[in-house]
């Protein structure tokens, strides 16, 4: 219960304090408690990226110096939630209930039960008791010198960010390690209803929200899933929150939330340039000038990260930079590739309905009004790109396709969820029927009068 | 909802069945007879010292992998090709063999 109770006051001291420091938008209580973690984690984690990058220890003292400047960014600036009561209807509570049944189980987890799956103890958390003990992203370790670094070029967000409650902990012990997945997981799911609440009313976004937080892949699967030390989970909670950034339109934060992305997994580069074509085709022309900002952010992170894997060399994985080269393979594999990825959309056991209900909703918001079938277009191009992307790494990869996908294709298949929940989000905001806000007459509500203290989907991102 | 019930359901009831334990119990009830071993043999070598892990049969390659971490931080590597060219043959070596009752077995030479 401790390492909980540390890891909460760490993470969200200095997700706060940076948030404040990047993003002036009001928040309600439960989304300023999501985005607080995702922003600790994801803070300590990148700044540790770059810092072990320029061969700068990440001993305590660095981790408590985050602290340190956190705290101090949250007693000047004051960044706390909005207090104004907004009306939640009876359905959002019931759904908000059933969320925390999945929760309740997470946090049980997260106190009592220790690392038990394959990639966490193979790889991540592997990585971050290295890194604890060396104080280093490039030492013995990272040159596969003392162990077997697998995945040695993959980024260290998660990694740091784990070493760090490591290093607070004072222990080796993967027990300290569980809260940062357990608490992203939660991050995830009240940044999503945050970000959904944005284009749709709030019941719509509580009953999507939840059933995302049951759906298996994401609650049950034992590999990738929320009870799992898998980094899966912590690309899609930075992804939605860079989706929440795009659609209330905070540029500065954007930067900062896709380096968090491009640092967190090797595909968190693909989902950064499916998050950027989401922008664009959200925000239109106007948007460009705003993105050139958010490239240039992104540009000195991916750079650093670049930098970094100069001085490691690539064990254990996949050479995917030359292997894209093959145009050959790459074009006489790509349907087996493509049967074998999007047939796991099929996977009831895994998915439920999501994807067949993520379809009809595209095509219930592409036949709606003109600004939701925008966002519309631009969640779904960007989910054809992350898919095309993934499709294409099976079609180069030396490993048989089919025995990759059965241990891959749903865990990368859960890179779309943050899309297709907005595709949902749109669809089912056409047929709902509320109370106005007088309360009297039973209405749909139009599109610009969503929430009375929230903006609806905007013509253009501010 | 069909599976993510009863995984809820088993993950609250091992987290419960769980608590008060040390955690190396916890872990000696999750993982069974191989961890228990594994972290025996952490004790057993010497500070610093690396160890080959070898896998008898290529079924035995994940508890293999999952042997790096429970003897970690006692430097291991598994003994491949691979790895044997980059770093020196070690004295201590960890034999993975699932079928047999020891399941790890250390040799030194």
């Amino acid at each position: 219960m401790m390492e909980l109770l540390t890891a909460v006051v760490y993470f969200t001291a200095i997700g706060a304090g940076t948030k404040s420091v990047v993003s002036s938008r009001s928040e309600t209580p439960l989304e300023w408690i999501g985005t607080s973690v995702l922003y600790g984690v994801g803070t300590v984690g990148l700044l540790g990226q770059i810092a072990g990058a320029l061969a700068i220890p990440l001993a305590l003292p660095f981790f408590v110096a985050l602290f340190a400047a956190g705290v101090v960014a949250v007693l000047v600036r004051k960044p706390w939630p909005s207090r104004v009561a907004a009306k939640v209807p009876v359905i959002a509570y019931a759904a908000m209930f059933v969320t925390l049944i999945p929760i309740g189980v997470l946090l049980l987890n997260c106190v009592t039960t220790p690392v038990t799956d394959y990639d966490g103890r193979v790889t991540w958390v592997l990585k971050a008791r290295a890194i604890a003990r060396e104080q280093s992203i490039t030492g013995p370790f990272f040159q596969g010198l003392s162990s077997r670094d697998a995945h040695s070029h993959y980024p260290l967000l998660m990694p740091v960010a784990d070493a760090a409650l490591l290093e607070i902990a004072h222990e080796d012990d993967d027990r300290a390690v569980k809260p940062a997945y357990a608490l992203i997981a939660l991050g995830f799911l009240l940044a999503l209803c945050a970000a959904i609440s944005a284009i749709a009313p709030v019941e719509v976004a509580w009953l999507i929200t939840a059933c995302v937080a049951w759906l298996p892949q994401f609650a049950a699967a034992g590999d990738g899933g929320m009870l799992s030390a898998y980094s899966d989970v912590p690309l899609i909670a930075f992804t939605t929150l860079a989706l929440l950034s795009i659609l209330r339109g905070t540029p500065v934060a954007l930067g900062v939330e896709l380096s968090f992305v491009a640092c967190v997994k090797n595909e968190g580069v693909v989902v950064v340039l499916a998050l950027l074509l989401f922008a664009v085709l959200y925000g239109g022309k106007r948007s460009l000038r705003r993105l050139a900002v958010v490239s240039c952010m992104l540009a000195v992170t991916v750079g650093v990260l670049a930098f970094w894997r100069a001085r490691v060399p690539l064990e254990h994985d996949e050479n995917y930079g030359s292997l894209i080269l093959g145009v050959g393979k790459l074009f006489s594999n790509w349907p087996a590739a493509a049967r074998e990825l999007l047939s796991g959309m099929a996977d009831v056991h895994a998915w439920g309905l999501l994807w067949p209900m993520t379809v009809v909703a595209f095509y219930v918001a592409a036949t709606d009004r003109r600004s939701r079938r925008r966002v519309a277009l631009a969640a779904a191009v960007s989910m054809g790109l992350i898919l095309a992307a993934y499709i294409s790494a099976y079609a180069v990869t030396n490993w048989s396709v089919s025995e990759l996908a059965v241990s891959s294709a749903n865990r990368l298949l859960l890179h779309c969820v943050p899309f297709a929940a907005v595709l949902l989000a749109l669809g089912g905001s056409r047929f709902i029927v509320v109370d106005d806000e007088e309360g009297t007459t039973v209405v749909r509500r139009p599109l610009g009068q969503l929430n009375s203290t929230r903006d609806a989907v905007p013509d253009r991102a501010p | 909802m069909t599976r993510t019930w009863p995984a809820l359901r088993d993950a609250a009831r091992l987290g419960l069945a769980l608590r008060g334990r040390g955690w190396e119990t916890r872990r000696g009830f999750i993982f069974g007879p191989y961890y228990t071993r594994a972290a025996a043999l952490r004790r057993v070598i010497p500070r610093g010292e690396i160890v080959a892990i070898v896998p008898r049969h290529r079924s035995d390659r994940d508890l293999a992998m999952f042997c790096i971490y429970a003897m970690y931080p006692t430097p291991a590597r598994i003994d491949d090709e691979e790895s044997a060219r980059r770093i020196p043959r070690p004295r201590w070596v960890i034999v993975v063999d699932q079928s047999s009752s020891d399941v790890l077995t250390l040799s030194s030479r």
